[in-house]
C-alpha cells in the first residue's frame, strides 16, 4: 500500500497519541483535588488548561507548517493527521479543564468557539475523505481544464450549427449557450442548482420570450425544442442539420453535469474551511484573552 | 574564366571557428604588412555566424567550458545573442579579416598546395590550405523550384511577431515548420504545405497542436497535404504560389513564403571533398589529426563539424589551425588542463607522453585518433589510488595545493581525484552513467546478486558499461585495487565516442553482451569461455510500439533486455490484457527455450527497446555449461509463467499497467502518482515545489492523465536514459547518484532538453521575482502568497539573465525528501519505483 | 440604444467572414459573464468589464481597457477607435442606419480555449467568502466585546451604559449569594489593583471586627498570607470556606513560636499521636490580705487534663448527689439526675449557670433557730447573716411573753436548758446568743456545708467570718468547640449514661476531681482521617480559625503569674 489516508496515516499512530492524550486529562481530573470543587481553579485545572492552551496553539500552526515548504523530518501528512487525532483530544482536554461549567462569559466563549472549530474540523474530515473519490468518479478521468475546453469546443460547434437553423432555432440555441449557468454565488455551488435559461421564440404561437428568457434546467427544455422542431423539418440538410445540433446538445448537456456536480464536491469540500479558519483565529483571540484575564482578576 | 584568385588559407563558413582562423590569418598578414591578404573568408549567408544569428532574440550565449581560455584575436565573453554578434561585426572590418559574404561554396576538390574552391556563383578560388569551419546544421534546402529567390520566400524565421495580417505558406512537415505555422497563425492567415499525408516527422506536442489547429474551424491555420510547390511567381508586391494538389494545380496568392525543408547536412558536401567518414551514422565525425588535418592533407575541419559544439572551442581552434598551417607547432590552449588531469599521478611524465601511454595501454582506445583521445581525456576525470601510507597523503597534499591555485577559476577545471586502495569507486545501486577504463592497476567487481560474483579487471579493461547502455543502477561494487589509475568517462562523451568510433562501439557492446550473458546464465564462468557464444547473439533495437514477438508464434529465441522496457500481454474474450511489465537486465520470452517452443504471450517495446537476442544454439551452450546456473533459470521461468498467469486472471490489474506504461513509465525510475480518491486539489504540491525550487513550479497537478483513481500529473519522470540529457551543450543536466536528473546553473537556456522531454516537464522561464515573506501575506494578504506567480513579471536582471530550462530535480539535496510529497496534507501525492507499480495496481484489486 | 455588432471571423482557407447582431438594451456590457450583451473571455476580463452607453465606454470594478494603444478606465468612442479588452479588440465602424454604434470584433481565438472556465465562477474562493478578512472581524469583535470594551469601562472610568459588556464577562463562575447580595457586579470591590491577588483589605472592609488567629502571644503573623486561601469566590459548586485539614496543618504541623517564649503545640490529625492531649482552662483563686480579711483574686491557669484538679472553693462531691440513696429529689423524691442541675444553655456547648436559690436550697435551706422553722438566713451576704441572727434574738428576749413560751415548751435534750434562760438583761443575752449562733452557722452546719470559711477569731463577731468566694470556668477550653447536644445520644447511651460516658461524675468523691475527659476519650469514636468505626473529625469541626468570644473573653483575665 504506497498511499494511506490522513487516519491511517502510519498504521493510524496519531490515533493512540491522541487517546493516551485523553487518558493523561482524565487522569489528571481524577486525582484528588482535597476539600476543593473540580473547576479550573484547581492545580488540576491549570495543568489540563496549559495542555489545552499549548494545544490549541500548536493545532493552529498547521496554517504555517503547511506552507513552510522543504521543512525536513516531518510531512504535512503527519502533521494533518496529528491535528485531527489530537484536536479531538483537544474536546476533553478542555471540556474537563472547565468542569462542566458553562456560563456567560469570556471563559465559556472560548471553549464554546473551540468546539465550533472543532465541530467544523469534523465536517472537513469528512468531506477530505469522502469527496474526493466522488469527484474523481463524476471527472471520470478527465480534470475540470479539459471539460471545459470540451464545453468551449461543443459551444462553438452549437453556435456554427446553429447558424444555418431557422432563426428561432438559432436564437434558442444560441441564447441557451450564452445563458448557461455554472457555479455562481455560494448557494449555487453548494446546492449545484442549474440557473440557466434560454430565449424561446415560437413562430407558431407568435409569443416571443426574448424579454424573459424561460428556465432551461439541465439544458432540457432547449434540447425539447431542438427535438420538437425535428419532425417539421422539411428539407433534408436541415433535418441532418439539427441532428447534429441534437447530439451536440446532449453532449453539452452531459459535459454540463459533469461540471457542474465536480463544482458542487469541491465546494462541499471547501467550504468548511471558511469557517474553520476564521474561527480559530477567534478562538486564539479568545484564549488569550481567557488566560489575561484569569490573571488581570486574580 | 579569368585566372582565379590564389590564397594561402581558403577558411569556408564564418562561424566562430572561420572568424577566428580569419582573424589569426589577418594577424599574420600585418605583422608582414602584405599588399593583399594571403587568405579569405568565405560565407554563404549575408551576414555572419549564421547559426548564432538564428538564435532567437536576446538569448544568453555562455561562454562553455568555463574552465577554457579563450585564445583568439576575436574577443568572446558570454553575453547576449546581440552584444555577441555586435563584438564580431565590428571586429570584421577592425581587423581588417577579408571576408566575402553571399559566397556559397558548391564543392572544393583538390589537397595541399592547389585546391579549387568553386563558388555556387561559378566563380573558382585556388587555394593551399582549406580550412572547413561550415558547422553542423548546414544550408536550407530550397524549394527547388523557379522563384524560390524571390525577396519574400525565406528559409528561416527570426520572429513571427514581425509579421500581421498576410497569408504565409509555410512548406514542410517538420517541427520547425510546425512551430513556425502555429506561431504565424495567431496573427497571419497561414497556409501549411505538407508533401505527405501526414505529419510523421513532428514531436507529438507540436502534432496535437497543428492538428487542432487545422480542425479548428476558427484558427488561421489550414493545411494542404499531398502538395508539391510547383513555381513560385512575383504578383506585385505579393506572390502566387503555384501547387499541385491531389485535387489538381492550385494558384494561391501570398505575401510570403517559409521555405523549412531541413539542412543539407554538410556531409555530403565534406565527403565531396574526399574526406573519409569512419561509419555511416549521421552523427559520425571526421577522423582527424592532432592538428585537425583531415585524411585529406591541408584540409583542416575545426568547429561543431570535428566534434567541438562550444563556442569557445571553435575559436581556439581556429587559431591554433592557423598557426599550424603556418608551421608553429604550438601547444593547444587546453594543454594545462590535462597537466591538472595527470599531476596526481604516480609518476611525473610530459602530457603528451601519457597520453599516449594510456592509448597504447588501452585497446580499445588503440586506434582512436589522438585528438578525440585527448578530447576524451580532457572531458573526463583521472582517478589514481594509492595505498593507504605517506604517498597518498602527499598525493593529497600536492592536489590540495593545486585546488589551493585555481580556486578563484570559475568553475575549476578537473584535476586528478585521489583515492585509496580497497575505495569503493561505485556501490550496487548506485545511479552512476560514467563510463571507467583501466589505465593501470586492478579494479575489483563484486556483483550485487545473488551469486556474488567477483571479478577481477587488470590494465586494459573497462567497466561501468551496463549502466552507460542501459541506464539503470549500478548492478556491482566496483573496489580499487593498488595503484590503479583510472579514466572515468561521462555519458555524453562515451556517446558521442561511440557514435563516431566503430571500434569503440563494438567493444562496448560486446562486453556488455558478454557480461550480461554472464551475468544471466553463467555467473561462474570466466569472460574468455563465453567469447565465441557471444559472437553468436545478436543485438536487437526496437522502436517504441514495435512487436518483439507475438502469442502463438513458435519461438526460437529469448531476449535480454538491454535497455527500454517491454510489455507482455495475452488475447482474451476482453481483448489483450497485459499480464507483466519487463525492464532492462530482465528475460523475455525463454519459457520458449526450455519448454513448449509456442509464445504464451505478446511482447510489445513500451518505449525505444534494445535487447540481446538469444539463440537456441547459444541459449543450450550457455546452459550446456557446468557452471550454468540451469535450476536458477528456471525458477525463474516458473515464476515469470506463475505471475502471468495470474495476471491474466485480473485484466484491470493489467489495465492499470498498461495506463502506467502508455505514461512513459516503462523508462521512469522515479515518478510523481497522484490518488485521485484522496486528492483534494488543494495545489499543495505544486505550491511546494515553486517555494523550494526559486518560485518556479516544475509540476503541473491538474494536467497529465488519468486512470480510475491513479493520476500521473505532469512532472519529471527521471528516465532511466534521460532524453534531456541527450544534447546539452553545455553539459548541465546530469544524474544523482540516487537517480534525481536535475540541471544545474551552467544552462544556457538552448531549450535543447525542452524539445527532447516527450512528457513536457521541462519549460523554459526567466526566474521569479522575490515574495515578500510568508506571514506578511498569510496575515495581511501581501504578495501573492504561495506557490507559482501567475504570469508574473520578470525582474530587468532576470530578463537580461534569459530563461533557463527548469524541471523536477525530485528535490535532490533538500533534506525530507520531494516537496511535493512531504507537503501533501492527505498522503495522494507519492513518489513511486519502477518496483512499486505493481503495489499501485495493487490497490485496485 | 440598438448596437451592431460585426464579429470578424477567419475561414481556413484564409478569407474573412462577417457575422453581424444586433443588440438592444440601454446598455451595451462587455465581460465574461454569460449574460453580457457581449461575451469576452480571457486573463484579466472581468465578469462585467465595461459598458457603453452611448458613445462613452465605462469600465467597471476597477478593469481597463486598451483604447488606440492607451490604457483607459472611461473613453469617449469616436469612428475608427481600437479598443482592446485581453486580447479581443473592438474596432468602432460607421454605424449604419438604424444603429446608435456599431463595432467590429476580431476574437483572439487563442486565448478563449483556456479562459473558458474563467467565465464563470467555479469556485467558492471567487464569492464572497473569505478567509484572512472574516478572521480578522471576528478576531477584533472578540477581543473588543470581550476585553477592550469591559476593561474601558473598568480601567478608565468610563460610565457604563446599560447594556453594555461590562466586566462581569470576566467572572469565572456565580458569588456567593450574600456578596452577590452585597457588592452586585461590581468586580471593582474585590479585585482592586490589576493582576493583583483579592488583598484581605478589600475582604474586611465589610468584615471589620474579626479577631484574628494569630493573637498577640504569636509571634509568627503572615503565616496564612490572605483570606483568600481559605475563602475562595467564583468558587462554584463548592462553598466559601475551605475545609481542608492541610491548611491548618501547613502551619501547625511545626511548633509555631509564642511571644512568651513558648512554642504552639505540633497538630497533624486527629490521633492520640498526632493531635496533643487536651489542656483545660481552669481558673483558681489568690488571696491577699485586705483590712482584717483577705481580697481574692481570680487567674487561670492552663493544665494539661489529666491530673488537673478544679479549685473552685465549692464543696460539691458528685457521687453523693447521683447515689439514689443519699440524695432524692425533693419534688419527684426519685434519685438526680445531671439534667436537674446542668441545662445546656443556647449555644450548645455550654450550661446554664447553676444558683444556690435554684438548684441547692429546696435541700440545703439556711434555718437556724429550730423554735422559729420559718425564719432563714440570706444567701449570699455573711454581715447580713450575723445581723438577721442578732436581730432576731434581740427581738425574741426583749419579748416578756418569749420567755413563758419558752417556758412550757418542751425541753430539747441536746441543749443545756440553762442557756434558754435569760438571766439579766435581754440586749445581753441577745449577744451571747448570736455570738453562739453565728460561730454554729460558719463553722459548725450551715455555709461551711457547701463553703469555705476563714474563721479569723476575732472577738468582734462582725468581722471574724469570711466565707471564701466560688467561681468555675465558663470554657475549659476556649480554642475548641463542642456541641453537647449532638453527644446526647449516642451509640449505646441514653440521658445520663451518654453524659457519663465522658464525665464521670457518679465515682467522683472530691470536689476537685475535673469531669473533663481527654482525647483518648474522643478518639474511642472520632478519628482525623477517613475509618470504617471512627467518625471523621476535621479541625474546624472542633477549631475556629477565627477565635470564639471564649477565647476572647477569656484573654479579658490574666494569666497566673
Amino acid at each position: 500500500m504506497i498511499h494511506e489516508n490522513l487516519l491511517r496515516y502510519r498504521q493510524s499512530r496519531y490515533l493512540w497519541w491522541g487517546l493516551a492524550l485523553i487518558a493523561v486529562s482524565f487522569a489528571i481530573y481524577a486525582l484528588p483535588t482535597g476539600s476543593q470543587p473540580r473547576n479550573g481553579g484547581t492545580w488540576q485545572g491549570y495543568a489540563l488548561g496549559t495542555v489545552g492552551a499549548l494545544l490549541i496553539v500548536w493545532l493552529s500552526l498547521l496554517g504555517i507548517r503547511k506552507r513552510r515548504y522543504g521543512g525536513a523530518g516531518s510531512t504535512v501528512q503527519g502533521w494533518a493527521s496529528a491535528h485531527v487525532y489530537l484536536g479531538t483530544a483537544l474536546l476533553v482536554t478542555a471540556t474537563l479543564h472547565s468542569a462542566f461549567q458553562i456560563g456567560w462569559n469570556v471563559h465559556s466563549l472560548a471553549y464554546v468557539l473551540m468546539c465550533a472549530v472543532i465541530v467544523s474540523g469534523f465536517y472537513g474530515v469528512y468531506a477530505y475523505l469522502s469527496n474526493p473519490r466522488k469527484m474523481s468518479r463524476s471527472r471520470a478521468g478527465g480534470s475540470r481544464e479539459s471539460l471545459f475546453a470540451d464545453l468551449f469546443a461543443l459551444d462553438a460547434e452549437g453556435r456554427r450549427l446553429a447558424e444555418s437553423c431557422d432563426a428561432e432555432v438559432r436564437v434558442a440555441v444560441e441564447s441557451s449557450i450564452a445563458r448557461t449557468q455554472l457555479g455562481g454565488g455560494v448557494l449555487a455551488q453548494l446546492t449545484g442548482r442549474d440557473g440557466s435559461r434560454f430565449v424561446r421564440r415560437d413562430a407558431s404561437t407568435g409569443t416571443t420570450t426574448a424579454s424573459a428568457p424561460v428556465a432551461n434546467a439541465n439544458q432540457v427544455p432547449v434540447i425539447d425544442f431542438v427535438a420538437a422542431r425535428l419532425p417539421r423539418a422539411t428539407k433534408r440538410a436541415e433535418a441532418s442539420n439539427l441532428q447534429d445540433l441534437l447530439a451536440v446538445l446532449t453532449r453539452r448537456q452531459a459535459v454540463l453535469k459533469r461540471i457542474r456536480s465536480d463544482i458542487r464536491l469541491q465546494a462541499a469540500l471547501k467550504i468548511w474551511l471558511f469557517v474553520h479558519v476564521p474561527l480559530t483565529i477567534a478562538l486564539l483571540g479568545a484564549l488569550v484573552i481567557h488566560i489575561l484575564v484569569t490573571f488581570l482578576y486574580w | 574564366m579569368s585566372d582565379a584568385e590564389r590564397f594561402q588559407i581558403i577558411v569556408i563558413g564564418s562561424g566562430p571557428a572561420g572568424l577566428s582562423a580569419a582573424a589569426r590569418a589577418a594577424h599574420y598578414d600585418q605583422q608582414r604588412n602584405a599588399s593583399r591578404p594571403s587568405y579569405v573568408l568565405l560565407e554563404s549567408f549575408n551576414a555572419h555566424a549564421k547559426t548564432i544569428q538564428r538564435y532567437q532574440k536576446g538569448k544568453h550565449v555562455m561562454a562553455e567550458p568555463g574552465y577554457l581560455d579563450l585564445r583568439s584575436d576575436m574577443q568572446f565573453g558570454e553575453g547576449s545573442r546581440e552584444q555577441i554578434l555586435d563584438t564580431w561585426r565590428d571586429a570584421i572590418p577592425a581587423q581588417q579579416v577579408n571576408i566575402r559574404f553571399g559566397a556559397e561554396v558548391k564543392k572544393v576538390t583538390g589537397q595541399k598546395g592547389d585546391f579549387t574552391v568553386e563558388l555556387t556563383s561559378g566563380e573558382r578560388l585556388l587555394g593551399e590550405h582549406v580550412v572547413l569551419g561550415i558547422g553542423l546544421e548546414g544550408n536550407p534546402r530550397k524549394l527547388g523550384v523557379k522563384g524560390d529567390d524571390l525577396p519574400n520566400v525565406q528559409y528561416h524565421l527570426d520572429d513571427p511577431a514581425e509579421f500581421e495580417d498576410e497569408t504565409i505558406i509555410v512548406v514542410g512537415a517538420g517541427d520547425s515548420a510546425i512551430e513556425n505555422a502555429l506561431a504565424l497563425a495567431k496573427q497571419n492567415d497561414v497556409i501549411i504545405v505538407n508533401r505527405r499525408d501526414e505529419f510523421s516527422r513532428a514531436k507529438e506536442g507540436n502534432l496535437n497542436g497543428v492538428l487542432a489547429a487545422i480542425s479548428d474551424a476558427n484558427s488561421r491555420l489550414s493545411c494542404l497535404y499531398n502538395t508539391q510547390t510547383t513555381v513560385v511567381e512575383p504578383d506585385g508586391a505579393r506572390m502566387i504560389a503555384v501547387m499541385e494538389t491531389p485535387e489538381g494545380e492550385r494558384r494561391i496568392p501570398c505575401d510570403r513564403i517559409i521555405g523549412r525543408l531541413g539542412g543539407v547536412p554538410p556531409r555530403a558536401f565534406v565527403a565531396a571533398a574526399g574526406v573519409q567518414f569512419p561509419n555511416d551514422r549521421p552523427e559520425a565525425i571526421p577522423e582527424l589529426t592532432d592538428k585537425y588535418e583531415s585524411n585529406v592533407t591541408g584540409l583542416y575541419i575545426i568547429g561543431s563539424l570535428a566534434g567541438y559544439p562550444l563556442i569557445k572551442q571553435a575559436m581556439n581552434q581556429g587559431y591554433d589551425v592557423v598557426e599550424f598551417i603556418n608551421g608553429h607547432d604550438i601547444k593547444p590552449a587546453d594543454q594545462p588542463l590535462l597537466e591538472y588531469q595527470f599531476l596526481g599521478l604516480p609518476f611525473e611524465r610530459e602530457v603528451n607522453e601519457l597520453l599516449d601511454l594510456f592509448k597504447r595501454r588501452i585497446p580499445m582506445f588503440a586506434e582512436l585518433n589522438a585528438l578525440a583521445f585527448r578530447e576524451l581525456v580532457i572531458e573526463s576525470t583521472v582517478l589514481a589510488s594509492y595505498p593507504g601510507d605517506g604517498l597518498a597523503a602527499e598525493a593529497v597534499a600536492k592536489m590540495n595545493a593545486l585546488d589551493e591555485r585555481l580556486k578563484d577559476r570559475n568553475p575549476r577545471p578537473r584535476s586528478t581525484r585521489i583515492i585509496h586502495e580497497g575505495e569503493y569507486i561505485y556501490r550496487a545501486g548506485e545511479f552512476g552513467t560514467s563510463f571507467f577504463t583501466i589505465a593501470a592497476g586492478e579494479v575489483e567487481l563484486t556483483s550485487a546478486d545473488a551469486s556474488g560474483t567477483v571479478t577481477r579487471l587488470a590494465q586494459g579493461q573497462f567497466f561501468g558499461e551496463t549502466s552507460l547502455l542501459s541506464g539503470r543502477p549500478r548492478l556491482e561494487d566496483a573496489k580499487a585495487g593498488a595503484n590503479c589509475i583510472l579514466v572515468e568517462t561521462p555519458r555524453r562523451t562515451m556517446l558521442k565516442l561511440m557514435n563516431s568510433n566503430e571500434s569503440v562501439r563494438r567493444g562496448i557492446d560486446w562486453i556488455f553482451v558478454v557480461r550480461e550473458l554472464q551475468r544471466q546464465f553463467a555467473p561462474y564462468s570466466r569472460i574468455r569461455d563465453l567469447r565465441e557464444v557471444a559472437d553468436g547473439v545478436k543485438l536487437r533495437a526496437f522502436r517504441a510500439g514495435e512487436t518483439v514477438f507475438k502469442e502463438g508464434d513458435v519461438g526460437d529465441c529469448l531476449h535480454i533486455i538491454r535497455s527500454g522496457g517491454v510489455t507482455l500481454t495475452r488475447a482474451s474474450r476482453a481483448g489483450s490484457v497485459v499480464v507483466a511489465e519487463v525492464r532492462g537486465g530482465q528475460r523475455i520470452g525463454d519459457m520458449a527455450l526450455m519448454g513448449d517452443p509456442v509464445r504464451r504471450e505478446t511482447a510489445t517495446a513500451t518505449v525505444a527497446l534494445e535487447t540481446i537476442e538469444v539463440k537456441r544454439p547459444q541459449f543450450l551452450a550457455l546452459v550446456g555449461r557446468e557452471d550454468a546456473s540451469i535450476e536458477r533459470l528456471q525458477r525463474e521461468a516458473s515464476r515469470g509463467a506463475t505471475v502471468s498467469a495470474a495476471m491474466a486472471g485480473q485484466p484491470e490489474v493489467g489495465a492499470v499497467m498498461s495506463f502506467l506504461m502508455d505514461q512513459g513509465l516503462g523508462e521512469a525510475t522515479n515518478v510523481l502518482v497522484i490518488r485521485d480518491d484522496l486528492c483534494i486539489g488543494c495545489d499543495n504540491c505544486e505550491k511546494a515545489c515553486a517555494e523550494t525550487h526559486d518560485g518556479i513550479t516544475r509540476l503541473d497537478r491538474s494536467a497529465g492523465s488519468t486512470f480510475g483513481d491513479i493520476h500521473v500529473p505532469v512532472a519529471c519522470r527521471h528516465c532511466e536514459q534521460p532524453h534531456c540529457m541527450k544534447d546539452c551543450p553545455p553539459n548541465a543536466i546530469h544524474r544523482a547518484a540516487d537517480g534525481q536528473v536535475f540541471i544545474d546553473s551552467s544552462c544556457i537556456g538552448c531549450g535543447n532538453c525542452e524539445s527532447n522531454c516527450p512528457y513536457g516537464v521541462i519549460e523554459l522561464a526567466y526566474d521569479a521575482p522575490k515574495k515578500p515573506g510568508l506571514l506578511s501575506w498569510l496575515l495581511f494578504g501581501r504578495g501573492p502568497g504561495p506557490g507559482e506567480e501567475a504570469n508574473y513579471v520578470p525582474s530587468a536582471a532576470a530578463k537580461a539573465k534569459g530563461k533557463k530550462a527548469r524541471k523536477c530535480d525530485a528535490c535532490v539535496g533538500i533534506a525530507g525528501g520531494p516537496a511535493c510529497v512531504s507537503a501533501c496534507p492527505t498522503g495522494a501525492a507519492r513518489r513511486v519505483a519502477p518496483a512499486q507499480f505493481i503495489d499501485l495496481v495493487a490497490i485496485e484489486r | 440604444m440598438d448596437v451592431l455588432l460585426r464579429e470578424v471571423r477567419r475561414r481556413a482557407d484564409g478569407r474573412s467572414e462577417y457575422i453581424d447582431t444586433e443588440i438592444g438594451g440601454d446598455v451595451f456590457t462587455v465581460g465574461s459573464a454569460p449574460d453580457c450583451a457581449l461575451q469576452l473571455l480571457g486573463d484579466g476580463i472581468g465578469p462585467r468589464h465595461a459598458g457603453i452607453r452611448g458613445a462613452s465606454l465605462q469600465c467597471e470594478g476597477g478593469h481597463r481597457v486598451v483604447r488606440n494603444g492607451q490604457s483607459t478606465a472611461k473613453a469617449k468612442l469616436s469612428l475608427g477607435d481600437v479598443v482592446e479588452i485581453g486580447g479581443h479588440r473592438l474596432t468602432v465602424i460607421e454605424a449604419p442606419a438604424g444603429f446608435d454604434l456599431a463595432i467590429e470584433l476580431l476574437r483572439d481565438a487563442s486565448v478563449e480555449a483556456s479562459a473558458y472556465e474563467s467565465a464563470f465562477k467555479t469556485d467558492l474562493e471567487q464569492t464572497w467568502l473569505g478567509r484572512r478578512r472574516p478572521a480578522w472581524i471576528l478576531l477584533v469583535l472578540v477581543l473588543i466585546a470581550s476585553f477592550a470594551v469591559p476593561f474601558a469601562l473598568r480601567y478608565m472610568k468610563v460610565e457604563s451604559p446599560v447594556g453594555v459588556v461590562t466586566d462581569v464577562t470576566w467572572s469565572s463562575g456565580p458569588l456567593l449569594p450574600a456578596h452577590q447580595l452585597a457588592m452586585g457586579d461590581d468586580c471593582s470591590a474585590c479585585h482592586v489593583a490589576p493582576f493583583q491577588k483579592v488583598t484581605d483589605a478589600a475582604c474586611q472592609t465589610c468584615h471589620e471586627n474579626l479577631a484574628d488567629h494569630f493573637h498577640d502571644d504569636l509571634e509568627v503573623d503572615g503565616a496564612v498570607e490572605r483570606c483568600a486561601v481559605c475563602h475562595r469566590e467564583h468558587n462554584e459548586p463548592g462553598t466559601l470556606i475551605v475545609t481542608a485539614d492541610s491548611l491548618c496543618v501547613d502551619c501547625h504541623e511545626t511548633a509555631q513560636p509564642t511571644r512568651g517564649g513558648g512554642r504552639t503545640d505540633v497538630a497533624t490529625g486527629f490521633e492520640i499521636d498526632v493531635h496533643p492531649a487536651f489542656d483545660a482552662h481552669l481558673l483558681k483563686s489568690v488571696a491577699r490580705p485586705a483590712g482584717t480579711g483577705f481580697f481574692y483574686d481570680w487567674r487561670f491557669e492552663v493544665t494539661a487534663v489529666a491530673g488537673a484538679e478544679e479549685r473552685s472553693n465549692l464543696k460539691f462531691p458528685h457521687d453523693v448527689h447521683l447515689d439514689p440513696e443519699k440524695v432524692q429529689s425533693t419534688s419527684t423524691a426519685e434519685a438526680l439526675v445531671c439534667g436537674d442541675c446542668h441545662q445546656l444553655s443556647a449555644d450548645k456547648e455550654h450550661f446554664q449557670v447553676i444558683t444556690m436559690e435554684q438548684h441547692c436550697r429546696s435541700c440545703h435551706d439556711l434555718r437556724f433557730d429550730e423554735t422559729d422553722p420559718e425564719r432563714e438566713l440570706p444567701h449570699g451576704e455573711p454581715l447580713e447573716a450575723i445581723l438577721a441572727i442578732e436581730g432576731h434574738f434581740l427581738k425574741k428576749y426583749s419579748d416578756p411573753d418569749g420567755y413563758k413560751a419558752e417556758r412550757v415548751k418542751r425541753r430539747l435534750p441536746d441543749r443545756p436548758v440553762a442557756d434558754d434562760r435569760c438571766t439579766g438583761a435581754p440586749y445581753t443575752c441577745a449577744t451571747r446568743k448570736t455570738l453562739t449562733e453565728s460561730i454554729n452557722q460558719f463553722t459548725v452546719r450551715g455555709c461551711v456545708t457547701c463553703h469555705a470559711v476563714e474563721d479569723n477569731g476575732s472577738p468582734d463577731v462582725y468581722s471574724r467570718f469570711q466565707v471564701l468566694p466560688i467561681r468555675l470556668a465558663v470554657d475549659y477550653f476556649p480554642g475548641a468547640r463542642f456541641d453537647h447536644f449532638s453527644h446526647m445520644t449516642q451509640k449505646d447511651a441514653r440521658g445520663d449514661d451518654a453524659c457519663l460516658t465522658c464525665h464521670a461524675a457518679d465515682t467522683a468523691a472530691a470536689s476537685e476531681a475535673l469531669l473533663i475527659p481527654d482525647i483518648d476519650n474522643c478518639v474511642q469514636c472520632h478519628s482525623g482521617s477517613a475509618s470504617a468505626d471512627r467518625v471523621v473529625l476535621g479541625c474546624i469541626e472542633c477549631h475556629a480559625y477565627h477565635p470564639g468570644s471564649a477565647l476572647t473573653a477569656l484573654r479579658e483575665m490574666r494569666p497566673l503569674p
